[in-house]
């Protein structure tokens, strides 16, 4: 069966299940909600749905997890135009422009251009995700132990320099801190038990998911309580009548084009997401653009540039999630905690034996983009209705929602002390500005490192010389000392003295 | 807003902004330490692991050994606290430790934090979730979406209260002896304070005024409806047992749904067609 037949039955078979359909419409609003909501975020999201859909098949889980995933980027952009509060980090950069725009009286043409601008992204993103998937999968099946061992360093030193731009150092720490949390428990080569101190329940190591709402669900609620934030004052008239706006749209073509590239590149660097796409999209456009004195003021291009890319980046960051087995962004890091419960382990081994996955997750990407612009269109007005509910009475209840959530995947009280306790550790990582995105891809790319060393160097009776000698390996090895290298006051001097004799030499 | 208070703004912002990364930097130096201290461990502790010859039947030369990666990471973990170590005490980080130290409060954190650890490590460990959950959504939700320094003063007290006891009987064994009759009987603990808490609640609401009185209401109610549509769902719909199950979910949920909804859908699905006894004799 060739890739689009598989593509038009799964959007056939979602089509006519009234279920997948009733689930596709709560998903997407309920993360619209939760991106909304500043201090609830889409992985947040994904994480306590990923509960609730434990029981079911793995392609319903999947409609689920992408829909308020596809959701969860979507609503942030809700608090963003009308309060200049970001309901998440992804929709920051949308409140430079939209919120302007909203105080100007133009909130519903901000908010048309920007669920307009969504879907587009989330459009490109998937067609993005449907073709270069496949080919990197391919390419990855070349790999051997070395280049994926090279890979999860890569991974979580890149996700630690641009997570912790003010000192690298500080991300890369959290991604070694989380690759030793992922080592507790029986090793998987030889059944050593590392870390255990003789306590039974962490024999068989600690279990992704507690681990993941611990550290992204504890740390928001408890800082959300602290800072006693109130919506209150969002009001559905504020809103007024929603349009999309085509004309601008198709002025603004080169730009969305651009943001989405953007979007996609960025979502497929391991660990770094959403926010990030938007910031840097938002400085291309105004680079770009020909009025940049605009920018800030309430120009369209702002909200058009920062949403496609924020939506873009979902399809990126499931490419490496899907084809590499390495999530690309923090709610990609959830997605993939949740695949692997559902038994299915994303890797170039997946998409060889199921080369209809990709198909599938792209119609399902498709559904989810298409439900966000409906529910976008004419449901914004009961969202906001939902914001007026006090944080304060919503958080104690992700509180225990996170609590059961934690207990039900094992069944297992002391995965409810982990979630707590790497609750805590994460809240201090937050306060001290230590990223969490890398110590949870640290988690989920430990095992992966672990034994990929320890395999490739059993293949060679130690030698390291493959790490040089292969090429790929090769190239992994320079870009890992670069980003290393980029940290150190000294290397970046030689750098550039060299740069600039060089130049002076050449003129 | 005239040019002369933007400024004003903006020189308030930055002189903000300054103080926030020197007391980052106090903050820095202490938790470095910290990350040497727990990679000197993480290193000692992969040391222990075999790196050549025979464990348990298993031989390992040092690269196949479990303490491989642990050693990498604990090396590389130490390098990182070293590094920021350095900076943070370059840029007088023992001093803005100890001037953090001196400026902090805690409150917000111990309030928020401890109760989630509380309600994690004592409530849900040994009471009934309904109860449990129901008691710290009444602290939660009263607290943080009611205020009032005498309603939060009480609250505390409450919780703290049950917290403290509750801890003291199943750590020295008297739940044994308090459950030999009843086997929930430790659950009207929590039975107490919830009582308890609703009462410093009316109390607050004939306080404050009529306004209050709404949201006293709306905070009892949503801490009794939550648990008891949570429950449930979980229990009945997903099959997920509760973490422990009591006074509530045991005697109440599961007597109720087991002993009067069960038998009777169980009853119905026995009764089975000739064609399906056909299927089934087909299937061995």
């Amino acid at each position: 069966m060739n890739p689009l037949s598989i593509f038009a039955e799964t959007l056939s078979n979602i089509a006519i299940s009234p279920m997948l359909v009733a689930i596709l419409f709560s998903s997407t609003f309920l993360g619209i909600v939760f991106g909304a909501m500043p201090g609830l975020t889409a992985t947040l999201g994904v994480a306590l749905l990923t509960t609730l859909t434990y029981g079911l098949e793995p392609e319903t889980a999947l409609v689920a997890l992408l829909a308020i995933y596809v959701g969860g980027v979507y609503g942030g952009m809700y608090t963003s135009v009308l309060l200049n509060i970001p309901g998440t980090a992804a929709a920051a950069a949308t409140a430079l422009d939209g919120y302007p725009m909203a105080q100007r009286g133009e909130a519903g043409r901000a908010f048309g251009l920007a669920t307009t601008s969504s879907l587009i992204g989330a459009l490109i993103g998937m067609v993005f995700l449907a073709l270069v998937s496949p080919l990197i999968a391919q390419a990855a099946l070349q790999f051997t132990s070395y280049e994926y061992f090279l890979l999860a360093l890569f991974g979580i030193l890149i996700s630690g320099s641009l997570t912790s731009p003010d000192l690298a150092v500080k991300g890369w720490a959290a991604g070694l801190f989380g690759i030793w949390l992922s080592t507790i428990g029986q090793d998987h080569i030889q059944m050593y038990p590392r870390f255990t101190f003789g306590m039974h329940a962490l024999d068989s190591g600690i279990d992704v998911v507690p681990v993941l709402i611990g550290a992204f669900g504890i740390p928001q609620i408890m800082m959300v309580l602290e800072s006693h934030l109130s919506l209150g004052g969002i009001k559905a008239s504020m809103l007024g009548r929603i349009l999309p706006d085509f004309r601008t749209l198709i002025k603004n073509a080169r730009n969305i084009v651009s943001s989405a590239l953007i979007g996609v590149g960025i979502g497929a660097v391991p660990g770094i997401g959403e926010d990030i796409a938007a910031w840097v999209s938002y400085g291309v456009a105004r680079k770009s653009s020909k009025h940049p004195e605009t920018f800030g003021k309430g120009a369209p291009e702002g909200i058009i540039s920062t949403t496609v890319a924020n939506q873009a980046c979902i399809g990126g960051a499931i490419i490496p999630l899907l084809s590499l087995g390495i999530p690309g962004s923090p709610p990609a890091v959830m997605l993939l905690g949740a695949l692997m419960l559902h038994n299915v382990a994303p890797g170039p081994m997946l998409l060889k034996q199921q080369p209809e996955f990709v198909p599938q997750v792209a119609a399902i990407l498709f559904a989810s983009a298409i439900t966000m612009f409906v529910i976008g269109m004419i449901l914004s007005k009961q969202v906001i209705h939902i914001l007026r509910v006090p944080q304060s009475l919503f958080m104690p209840l992700i509180a225990v929602l996170c609590v059961i959530g934690s207990f039900a995947l094992g069944l297992n009280t002391f995965n409810l002390y982990l979630m707590g306790i790497i609750g805590i550790i994460s809240y201090f990582f937050t306060k001290l500005q230590f990223p969490i995105a890398p110590l949870v891809i640290g988690v989920i790319l430990g095992p992966m490192a672990d034994t990929a060393l320890r395999t490739g160097l059993k293949t060679t009776d130690g030698s390291l010389l493959p790490f040089v000698t292969r090429p790929i390996s090769l190239i992994l090895v320079l870009v890992i000392l670069a980003i290393v290298g980029s940290q150190i006051p000294a290397v970046n001097n030689a750098i550039r003295n060299l740069f600039s004799a060089m130049k002076r030499k050449a003129a | 807003m005239s040019s002369n208070d933007q400024n004003q703004a903006s020189l308030d912002q930055s002189d903000k902004g300054a103080s926030d990364a020197s007391a980052m930097i106090g903050w820095d130096f202490i938790f470095s330490a910290i990350i040497i201290v727990f990679s000197i461990f993480v290193v000692a502790n992969a040391l222990t692991m075999p790196f050549s010859g025979t464990v348990g039947g298993v031989s390992t030369t040092w690269y196949e050994s479990p303490g491989l990666l642990p050693l990498f990471v604990g090396t590389c973990l130490g390098t990182t606290g070293f590094i920021i170590f350095t900076k943070a005490l370059k840029a007088r980080g023992y001093d803005l430790f100890r001037h953090n130290l001196t400026k902090t409060d805690p409150r917000a954190f111990l309030l928020s934090g401890l109760g989630i650890l509380s309600y994690i490590f004592v409530l849900v460990t040994w009471f009934d979730f309904f109860l449990a959950s129901m008691a710290f959504l009444l602290l939660y939700i009263g607290i943080y979406y009611l205020g009032g320094d005498v309603l939060k003063r009480q609250m505390i007290i409450i919780y703290y209260a049950t917290i403290i006891v509750g801890a003291l009987v199943f750590l020295t064994g008297l739940n044994e002896a308090a459950n030999a009759g009843y086997e929930f009987s430790t659950d009207f603990l929590l039975v107490l304070c919830i009582a308890a808490q609703i009462v410093a609640l009316v109390a607050h609401a004939r306080r404050t005024g009529a306004s209050a009185g709404k949201k006293v209401r709306l905070v009892i109610i949503l801490a009794l409806v939550f648990p008891a549509f949570l429950v449930p769902t979980f229990r009945y719909f997903l099959l997920v047992p509760m973490p422990h199950e009591g006074l509530v979910v045991e005697d109440v949920f599961n007597q109720t749904y087991y002993g009067y909804l069960v038998p009777q859908k169980g009853g119905d699905e026995t009764v089975l067609s000739d064609e399906q006894m056909n299927e089934l004799e087909n299937a061995f």
